[in-house]
């Protein structure tokens, strides 16, 4: 009777515990050799396109893969094969296997030539050998490339000297911070937006609000925090160690123990003890665009690039107007490497494939096809610039659409109708304008102190969010916060970051 | 299927003479066990051999074999860290209590499924109480979210002000409520579950026990403490051990999603798990990652070999083997 029992239990706990396991998916492939094949750089540029090749390129989709990406790729195809004897293969992946399905691809040596890559995975995909080097092939094939991006912004994607990815041609600066607000409150309640210069002006346009509109909190924070925007550091890729003023002779300083630091959350607080913070700010999912567009939210702080107001409102549903809070725009590697363009180790034949990358960035016709499909089909000429969905489809409806701002060189493409038509000129005067960051093109390797970035990560998501929006007091909590950080190991890292960029100054002569 | 020819052995009657013989006799019963052998080694074993991964600098050039070694660096943020202990301490506090309530709570349930005699009411009940089990974890935090959000909660708005507290409890900033609502949350969602091990365990017990206790005058309570909790025994040790075995791990959902990942409530919600998670989620050093699962599992695995030990002394039908 007993074991009879215990045999029956056993089985059925096998067959739960199996539903567990099975839950575990492993990586298990294991890799061959890399033989990287140095460019030939004695081959005229007809042997080097004498064999077809299929480039197979790998991009990030947020949502469902766009139905006609076939007929797309075809016409692409078309293209690249007149110009360099080259068809390509599009590989929609979705964002959320995106990084684990790339890691993937490149150990089981699948088939893969060129790939976007966000900003922020670059370094480590650079330290995982992920990546091929570009400068040879830059030199050789990348002369529309060289032409597009600016020595200075192409350079900050330098790692050890080296570069393993072409930035996407984009706003490459902070933007100006600001804040943006509902319109027709603004004008209901007389509010002077020329009179807002700094932070400090808000008190009086929010104690309005508040007064005068109990429905609506005056700021809304959430996913994204007043601090991210609002910055007057270069936070050298993770704001462990900072550059105040964007230059401070290159001395790192750690943000937590700054006067300003401090002022800014003593700001916060006392907006969130006057109830200028929507509650639930320390926890909310939401960004602060969706808050004020669910009507919910009066403003929201963030920064501002060409173009921006009119894509911000458009996402709002009502009309936004913008409030700067600080004069000037820094260029910094973070913002400069939003998303880069890179050629996998995997690659047969990467001296087509960073052709083809030129291409992108010089031919208007492929622009158009990669980022709009099908003219007639997808979209039509509204004017000579502008295009609009054709008649009886829109966003959400039209068969082929990704994210232009994954595309390698989107101001050669045409602009939609509602978009701010000066757009493309209004950037590239924002990236020659910007004010350098004394450390633009340095990117911080955290290798040496992994096990001090995973403890400051940690520290860092328990205390910031709840003070940057005035739900903990910093009196109470910022000196155990900076405490925390401490015995995370924050100066070992900063140590290793001022290290790094005394040793990259010197190798740039800066 | 390894059972079944426990189960086959186990007969009585049954005389060995050749070894042969024994292979001729079982050849079917083997042959059965073959897929799910196969099965075992490729999804279970196979994976193993992963574990190079936590004592390696991954390089996918160089590939898994080829990267270089790099002895225990990979473990060392687990340890090195000022938070060592509130993770540990967490995770070892919530699975013994998860442990000793769960069981205790999945019997009570148990013993009170057996009760019902009326069919449909029982499916209704069972599926009722196994519902919880099957919602995902995110939408789970967003049905904590519905009555504890600090605005709109069903606690704040409505439950709250009966009791006279008219400000509201900010409750995703207070940690010191959430050792009571983690455990709250995870047994509405898991004890319908875990009962149907003990409620199949009661089915096998032989009617007859009852009726003759019931002859000689004995109690409801009387008959569940002599008769249903003693046959039980195995099952519940058995369980116990098992869970023993993964007491360094910790429901994800369960201690990310539910509390919101607020930063102000980490003193009681972060977890080995949820630790590992905010700390590589930008570098997603799938070393880093895999060393922490190596921690837990051979911690878990060493756990679960000593308990065992232990109940063996204590009596060897119950352990586990």
């Amino acid at each position: 009777m007993k074991s009879k029992s215990k045999l029956a239990a056993l089985s059925l706990v096998t067959v739960m515990l199996a539903g567990v396991i099975t839950g575990c998916a492993s990586s298990n492939k294991e890799g061959g050799n890399a033989s990287p094949t140095a460019p030939a750089s004695s081959a005229s540029p007809d042997s080097a396109t004498k064999d077809p090749y299929e480039i197979a390129i790998a991009i990030p989709v947020f949502g469902a893969v766009p139905k006609d990406i076939q007929a797309v790729q075809d016409e692409i195809s078309e293209i690249s094969k007149a110009k360099i004897n080259a068809t390509v293969k599009l590989l929609p992946i979705s964002i959320g296997a995106w990084g684990q399905q790339k890691n993937l691809m490149t150990s089981g040596r699948e088939k893969l030539d060129l790939s976007f890559e966000f900003g922020m995975g670059y370094s480590s995909s650079v330290a995982s050998g992920t990546l091929k080097e570009l400068d040879n092939l830059l030199d050789q094939y990348g002369e529309g490339i060289k032409q597009q991006i600016a020595p200075e912004y192409l350079g900050s994607a330098e790692i050890d000297g080296k570069i393993y990815g072409v930035p996407v041609y984009k706003d490459y600066t902070t933007g100006v911070p600001g804040i943006l607000m509902r319109k027709d409150l603004v004008d209901k309640h007389n509010i002077d937006v020329s009179s807002i210069k700094s932070i400090d002006d808000l008190d009086r346009v929010f104690q309005t609000i508040k007064e005068n509109e109990p429905a609506i909190v005056p700021l809304g924070s959430g996913l994204t925090l007043p601090s991210d925007k609002y910055v007057w550091f270069d936070k050298l890729g993770d704001r462990y160690g900072v550059l105040p003023g964007f230059d401070n002779d290159l001395k790192v300083v750690n943000l937590f123990e700054t006067k300003e630091y401090e002022d800014f959350l003593n700001k916060m607080r006392s907006w969130g003890k006057a109830g200028y913070f929507n509650k639930d700010a320390a926890t909310s999912q939401i960004n602060g665009s969706d808050l004020l567009k669910a009507g919910k939210s009066f403003s929201y702080l963030t920064s501002i690039k060409p173009g921006n107001l009119e894509s911000e409102s458009r996402a709002a549903g009502t009309e936004l107007v913008f409030a700067p809070l600080m004069p000037n725009i820094y260029a910094t590697t973070s913002d400069a490497l939003g998303g880069l363009w890179t050629i996998s180790t995997n690659s047969e034949n990467p001296e087509r494939v960073m052709m083809f990358l030129n291409l992108m960035y010089t031919d208007k016709e492929l622009a158009n096809l990669f980022i709009y499909g099908i003219e007639g089909k997808h979209y039509v000429k509204a004017t000579d610039n502008s295009i609009d969905y054709p008649a009886g489809i829109d966003s959400k409806t039209v068969g082929y659409s990704i994210q232009s701002w994954i595309y390698a060189n989107p101001s050669i493409a045409y602009l939609m109708k509602s978009d701010l038509q000066e757009m493309w000129k209004l950037t590239a005067e924002a990236n020659q304008k910007a004010i350098k960051s004394k450390a633009l093109g340095f990117s911080f390797n955290s290798e040496p102190v992994k096990n001090e970035m995973t403890a400051l990560k940690n520290v860092t998501d328990q205390y910031q969010k709840g003070l940057e929006t005035g739900t903990l007091d910093p009196a109470e909590k910022l000196p155990e916060f900076r405490a925390k950080l401490k015995a995370a190991g924050i100066d070992k890292v900063i140590a290793e970051k001022q290290k790094q960029l005394e040793a990259w100054a010197a190798a740039n002569q800066k | 299927m390894e059972k079944a020819v426990m189960a086959a052995e186990a007969l009585p009657g049954i005389t060995y003479k050749k070894k042969e013989n024994r292979y001729r006799k079982y050849s079917p019963l083997l042959i059965m066990m073959v897929p799910g052998l196969v099965y075992m080694l490729i999804n279970n074993y196979l994976p193993m051999l992963g574990i190079v991964i936590a004592f390696k600098k991954i390089n996918f050039t160089k590939g898994l074999l080829g990267s270089e070694w790099i002895g225990f660096e990979n473990f060392e943020y687990l340890f090195k860290t000022s938070d060592a202990f509130i993770i540990t301490r967490n995770t070892i506090l919530y699975n013994l209590l998860f442990i000793v309530l769960g069981t205790a709570l999945a019997f009570i349930c148990a013993i009170l499924l057996n009760e019902i005699k009326n069919k449909l009411l029982l499916k209704f009940y069972q599926s009722v109480i196994t519902l919880p089990h099957l919602i995902s974890m995110v939408i789970v935090s967003y049905l904590v979210y519905a009555l504890l959000s600090p605005d709109t909660g069903f606690m704040n708005r409505t439950v709250l002000p009966w009791f006279g507290v008219e400000d509201g409890i900010s409750w995703y900033s207070e940690e010191k409520y959430w050792p009571w609502i983690l455990t709250i949350v995870h047994f509405w969602k898991g004890v319908g579950y875990s009962s149907i091990i003990f409620f199949a365990a009661l089915l096998g017990i032989d009617e007859e026990y009852y009726e003759a206790a019931r002859l000689d005058g004995a109690s409801r309570v009387k008959q569940i403490l002599h008769i249903t909790l003693p046959i039980l025994t195995p099952v519940i040790t058995m369980l116990t051990l098992l869970s023993i075995g993964r007491i360094f791990y910790s429901d994800f959902g369960l201690f990310y999603q539910v509390p919101m990942n607020s930063g102000a409530l980490f003193n009681t919600t972060a977890t080995i798990d949820t630790y590992v998670f905010r700390g590589l989620m930008g570098s997603g050093d799938i070393g880093m990652s895999t060393a922490a699962g190596v921690y837990q599992s051979i911690v878990g695995f060493l756990l679960v070999i000593i308990a065992n030990y232990v109940v063996r002394k204590a009596s060897k039908d119950n352990a586990l083997f």
